[in-house]
Formats: structure tokens, C-alpha cells, sequence
């Protein structure tokens, strides 16, 4: 923007380093001031002049038009059209009466202002103002920030009201803070209407707060599935009908595999059209850039990486079935086959390692982690990696049966998965991306759904004893805590401790005994081991979802000790590994 | 049912209200929901059901405000359902209460899988701060 007047141009570059740039009344008339000097009168002495009492809008328009040069006019029109800056109504209607462009609303912006909604609303940082009808209730959304809030767009928050004349002028600091309107910043996009008393409602405004845009355009990943078609595209789809990012916002996507490249515009309810589609396949990465127009024009920041879901090059037909929970009434599975290619083992097995997925199997990520804190080697003996004819990795994972006899499963590393969130099922504690999550357990998980039939079949309860049985091939000693001597109890823990052999126990079904306690009601759990501190004895345990304990160490990792009648309070049985 | 909770960003989002409080009462209980019969013994996870519960619930703290019909406010006290799952409460059971969309009378549901011991309050204090 070229201001060619000296007097203007200081104003306009201070109006320009404010916040949120913004041409209320009292800086309209230092705008007039400098276009209503003239050679005998200097700005200072027009702005005395335009601030005496008793003048009119009128009066000070026509004091401005006085000293109004060609060049002025063409600036005043600069500013108007190119600045970017934000314009209380009254301070826009002015600015447009000098240059011709609209009749001065001789009330200001203290009267009525013009009817058209769209042009008798603005907002800034410092809030929300202008004009609707009379006595309505104002309700507004800040579509900027919606896409990161689970937020519809109708999902609008009652901002204030308008007043008899239908003026409204609303604070920032009152109007924002939760929910639809979590805040008001520069270059933000409002959705705003005004209701009636009888219920129904003007169309919907547009607005943008005006300032200096700092903020770009959020993008939700979270609302958006990649799926190959199987024919070299991937399906772009919005599963949600809550926005991705900022209606009108320029989006790229970049599949880093083959640097195609895909170029959207968002509809006006912050979706992207139906149908996209862009060159790749299962396994790709694809880049997401957004742009509002103003941050990140050239789309070079990336605002997050989404995974293609698919079977284009996953083999389902060895894999285990879902749970009835991830199926589709045709049976189909609510979500693809993703391929992992993370390391199986980092740093050795460990009982933190493991983490119960979205499965009703507790008594398998417990057995686990019992066996993995105790007998590592056993865990890591029990799974060997390989490569198959077509080259592609493979893993063959041996558990016992009851009888003894040993029995070899053969599993991929593809994994039921979503497109953000990584697996629906067993993970690994850390990063679970697909190439970095370390895959012992998730494997171990998938061998024994195979093995035993399916996801459903192994996620709808079961015994940690028998797991501990199946990754071992030795049998297991239970207690009941109800029958048996806490002494007893005590001292089979903490010898089987000493003596590395790994250990389960389980909550009883009475729900009403653990609630508040830290401790989950029809739960399995690993034992780490027994100790004893300061005359007290305790018993060292892990929840398996590697999370939510008794007490709080400030971890919240699952880890945690119960002293021994607290212990037998919780927990029904216990199972020992026989050595 | 011991399958972890859900993500606590996920229910939070359909929270209408989230407070810190005590249940003062009980003040219903629904009948109890069919039990599995294949137990066998040493079995976890089975996944039985708690009936629900009516709860009265006296407000010590207000996380986050109440929108969409849930008035909450410190020191009040309000009636909420505890649905069927894995979980009961009792008069005495404290935490954090994340409140979800009335029903159609006007009662608004404890959401969690496992109600006020889903999460811990610091993690839900810090979420609510961060929402």
C-alpha cells in the first residue's frame, strides 16, 4: 500500500503497527485532520477545529472535504480498499462520504447504521460490533479455531444481544474463552447471525476479525481417511461432518513417496469436495499443507502426515478377523490393514512395553507383560522373523498348547489401523508410527488371535494363566486370595519373584468395590514381585493398559505397589508360572 | 469390561460440563443387565455390566462451564445418570465428572468408561485449562 501524502502516511504506518489495525472513530478524525489541512491550517489546528462542540458529522465532513486534495482522495481510497485495516462502521461510513462513495449516516457509529447485515458488522480483537435488527440474540462460531474443536458449525455460542435501535457492541474478553467462540484473533473467520424472539433467524455473516494475521488455517487430520482404491489412487474422505480446516482455505496434498501433488480448496463448511483422489497406494505418506490466504501462502509447512489405509498391498486373506466391535454388518472390517515395518525388539523385551488396545483381552497384555518382566528370553524365543518367497517379512511365533505340543503361527506385521491414531488393537509403549513401533507385542497379539481364530474369538475375556501356559509351556499354580492364608500369598510372590517365573492376578467382578480405588473390577493385571518396607508388605504390580494406577507416583505408566491387605482386598486370585 | 478408557480428548469434546464433586445419594437403580453364563473360573474381562444409576451430585468444582442445558455451579448439587457399564458409583464416590448431553429428562449422563476414574483430575484439569 503507497500513501503519497505526508500527512497520512505516519498514520496509516502507525495504524499498521497496531495489533489489530483497527479505524474506530477517534482515528477516523485524525485521518480527516490530515486531509482537511490546507496551506494556512495544519493538521493539528483541523483536528482542534473538527473536535470543537456542537459539530455535526456533517460539519466535519465538510471541514475535511475543504482541504481534500486529488491525491488525498486517492489515498483515502487506497486506504479503504488495500490497507487490510479494520473499520468500526462509522469510522468506514465517513471515510466513504469523503470520497463520495456513500452518504454520510449523519448519526455516526453511536446511531443507526445502514440495514444490510454484511456490511453493518465487524470485529476485531477487541470485539464484535455493528448492527442487526432489534432485540436478538447473537450467536456466533469462530470457524478458524472449529476444525481443532469437536464443533459442528451450527454448534454456535449466544455472543450477546442487540439493543432497541438493533446495535450491539461486544467485548472480547466476554464474548470468547470456551467452546464455539474459544477466541478472537486477527484473520480469524466469525459465522455469525442474529435470532428473534419468535425463533427464527437472519442468514448467517461472514466475517473476518481484522489485525495482523498471524495464525494460519488448522487442519484436523483426524477427520480425514486415505484409502487406496487399488487402481493407483488414493480416496480422499471426510468421515466426519465437522469442519477439517477454515471454509475457503488452499490445502496441498503431497504424497512423499511419488511428489504428486493435489491442490483443494475447502467449501464453505471447511470440507473438501467428494471424490478426490490423488496418485499413491497403501503404505504412502501423505503431506497436508493449509493456507488461509495470508500465513503460509506457498504451502511449504506441512500441517500434519496421514498414512494410506488399504489392501493394495497388504494380503488379508491370513490375517485374523476383526472384533465384532471393528466389523461391518457384511463383515467387513471397519478398518483397513496397515503394514508396520518398526524393528521387533528395541532394547530387549520389557513388561513397559505393552499396552492393551481398544479389546476386551486384558488377560493377554497382562500375561505378557508378567512374562516379559520375568522370562524375556522366553518371549523373544518365541518369535522369529523372517522373509518369505515373495521377499516380504514374516514372522513365525510358537506357543504351547494345553498338552504341551508346539504350535507355529506365521503372521505379517499389518495391523488393523486408522488413519490417524495408529492401531486399533495391542501397541507398543512410544512411538507407534509405522516405521518405528517396536512390533514384539502387536505380533505376539495378532499370533495368538490366528491361533486361538480371531480378534473376537481372544477379545471377550479369558485367562491370564493360560496365556502365561501358551508363551511358556509350563503350567501355572492359582491362588484363591479367599481361601488362601495371606502369608501364604505373600510368600509365593516373593519367591516366584526371587526366582524369575511370572505372575498374573485378576479383580473380582464386584464393581462397587473399586470404585475411587485406582484398581479396575473384572481386571487382570502382571505381578512384578513382593517387598517388604518399614515392617509393611507390599505387592509390585502393572496395569496393562500402561496407565491408570492405585496412588499417584506422578507417572500414571501403570506401575504401582498395593500393601498386602489392600491386595487381598482387590484381587481374587493369583496365578504363579511353575518353575 | 477392562478395555482402557477412551482417549480423555475424545469424551471431552462431548462433555457439556466437566466438575469436580461427590455423589451424595443414590436415587435409582435400573434393573441388572444379563450376565454372561460361559465364565469359567481365572477368567478376566469378561465384560458384565453395572445397571445404571440415578445420582444426586453435589458440585465442588466447576472444570468447565455447562452449555446446551447444564447448569452447573459450585456448591449446587444436580442429578445425573450413571450408565449401565463397568463401573458404579456410591454415596461417598469423588472425582472428576465429566457430564455429558441431557437426556429427555433433562438428565445428563456421567461419560467414561469408568466414570470418575477414568482419568486422573490433574490430567482432566490440565485438559479442561488446555480446551
Amino acid at each position: 500500500m503507497r500513501i503519497a501524502d505526508r500527512q497520512l502516511n505516519p498514520i496509516t504506518q502507525r495504524i499498521a503497527a497496531t495489533p489489530n489495525k483497527l479505524v474506530d472513530d477517534k482515528v477516523v478524525l485524525e485521518l480527516l485532520a490530515a486531509v482537511g489541512d490546507r496551506a494556512f491550517r495544519g493538521a493539528d489546528a483541523t483536528l482542534s477545529q473538527l473536535l470543537q462542540p456542537g459539530l455535526t458529522r456533517k460539519d466535519q465532513l465538510e471541514i475535511a472535504r475543504g482541504g481534500l486534495s486529488r491525491r488525498e482522495t486517492n489515498d483515502i481510497e487506497t486506504i479503504l480498499d488495500q490497507s487490510g485495516f479494520s473499520f468500526s462502521p462509522g469510522a468506514k461510513n465517513f471515510l466513504e462520504a469523503l470520497v463520495g462513495r456513500a452518504t454520510l449516516n449523519e448519526s455516526g457509529g453511536a446511531g443507526p447504521l445502514p440495514p444490510p447485515p454484511s456490511s453493518g458488522v465487524s470485529a476485531d480483537v477487541s470485539g464484535i460490533r455493528g448492527s442487526l435488527e432489534k432485540n436478538m440474540v447473537i450467536e456466533a462460531i469462530n470457524l478458524s479455531s472449529a476444525p481443532a474443536l469437536r464443533l459442528h458449525l451450527e454448534d454456535t455460542k449466544q455472543i450477546g444481544t442487540t439493543d432497541a435501535q438493533g446495535r450491539f457492541v461486544l467485548d472480547a474478553n466476554k464474548i470468547t474463552g470456551t467452546d464455539a467462540m474459544n477466541r478472537l484473533a486477527a484473520g480469524d473467520v466469525i459465522r455469525l447471525r442474529g435470532r428473534r424472539a419468535d425463533g427464527t433467524a437472519t442468514d448467517w455473516i461472514e466475517l473476518k476479525v481484522g489485525g495482523r494475521d498471524v495464525d494460519n488455517a488448522q487442519f484436523n487430520g483426524m477427520r480425514l481417511t486415505l484409502t487406496d482404491d487399488g487402481r493407483g489412487k488414493v480416496g480422499l474422505t471426510h468421515n466426519t461432518n465437522r469442519p477439517l480446516t477454515e471454509p475457503g482455505a488452499a490445502m496441498r496434498f503431497t504424497n512423499l513417496r511419488t511428489g504428486d501433488v493435489l491442490d483443494v480448496t475447502a467449501n464453505a463448511d471447511g470440507s473438501i469436495p467428494a471424490g478426490l483422489k490423488i496418485a499413491g497406494k497403501s503404505g504412502d505418506q501423505i503431506a497436508v499443507s493449509v493456507s488461509d490466504g495470508t500465513n503460509n501462502k506457498d504451502l511449504k509447512t506441512i500441517a500434519t502426515t496421514l498414512s494410506v489405509l488399504g489392501q493394495g498391498d497388504v494380503d488379508a486373506a491370513d490375517d485374523p478377523k476383526p472384533h465384532k466391535d471393528e466389523t461391518k454388518p457384511d463383515g467387513a472390517p471397519m478398518y483397513p490393514l496397515r503394514r508396520y515395518t518398526g524393528p521387533l525388539f528395541t532394547n530387549g523385551v520389557q513388561s513397559s512395553d505393552v499396552r492393551q488396545g481398544a479389546i476386551g483381552n486384558c488377560y493377554f497384555p497382562a500375561a505378557c507383560g508378567a512374562v516379559a518382566h520375568q522370562m524375556p528370553k522366553a518371549i523373544e524365543d518365541a518369535i522369529t522373523e523372517t522373509t518369505n518367497a515373495a521377499g516380504e517379512r514374516e514372522f513365525n511365533v510358537r506357543f504351547f498348547s494345553r498338552s504341551g505340543r508346539m504350535e507355529m503361527v506365521t503372521v505379517d506385521a499389518d495391523l488393523y489401523t486408522r488413519s490417524w491414531g495408529g492401531p486399533i488393537y495391542g501397541t507398543t509403549t512410544g512411538n507407534n508410527d509405522a516405521d518405528k513401533m517396536e512390533l514384539w507385542f502387536p505380533i505376539l497379539e495378532k499370533a495368538f488371535a490366528k491361533w486361538k481364530g480371531s480378534y473376537d474369538t481372544i477379545g471377550n475375556g479369558g485367562s491370564p494363566a493360560d496365556v502365561m501356559t501358551a508363551l511358556t509351556g509350563k503350567p501355572t499354580t492359582y491362588y484363591d486370595t479367599g481361601y488362601t492364608d495371606a502369608d501364604e500369598i505373600f510368600r509365593a510372590i516373593k519367591t516366584a519373584g526371587d526366582k524369575k517365573l511370572p505372575m498374573t492376578a485378576g479383580t473380582n467382578d464386584d464393581k462397587k468395590l473399586y470404585t475411587n480405588t485406582g484398581v479396575y473390577a473384572d481386571h487382570a493385571y502382571s505381578v512384578l514381585g513382593a517387598e517388604e518396607a518399614n515392617g509393611k508388605k507390599y505387592v509390585l504390580l502393572r496395569n496393562p493398559w500402561g496407565e491408570s494406577e492405585a496412588g499417584n507416583d506422578g507417572k500414571n505408566d501403570g506401575y504401582f505397589k498395593l500393601e498386602m491387605s489392600q491386595f487381598l482386598k482387590l484381587y481374587g486370585d493369583v496365578a504363579i508360572l511353575r518353575a | 469390561m477392562a478395555i482402557p478408557p477412551e482417549p480423555l480428548q475424545s469424551v471431552l469434546f462431548d462433555a457439556k460440563a466437566v466438575v469436580t464433586g461427590e455423589v451424595v445419594s443414590v436415587d435409582a437403580t435400573g434393573p441388572a443387565p444379563e450376565q454372561r453364563s460361559d465364565v469359567k473360573k481365572g477368567m478376566k474381562d469378561v465384560g458384565n455390566k453395572a445397571p445404571w444409576q440415578t445420582v444426586t451430585l453435589r458440585i465442588d468444582a466447576v472444570l468447565s462451564p455447562g452449555k446446551d442445558g447444564v447448569v452447573v455451579k459450585k456448591g449446587d448439587t444436580i442429578v445425573v445418570r450413571k450408565p449401565e457399564g463397568a463401573y458404579v458409583v456410591d454415596k461417598g464416590t469423588v472425582g472428576p465428572f465429566l457430564l455429558g448431553a441431557p437426556d429427555d429428562d433433562g438428565v445428563p449422563p456421567i461419560l467414561g468408561r469408568y466414570g470418575p476414574d477414568s482419568w486422573r483430575l490433574d490430567l482432566v484439569e490440565k485438559a479442561c485449562k488446555k480446551a
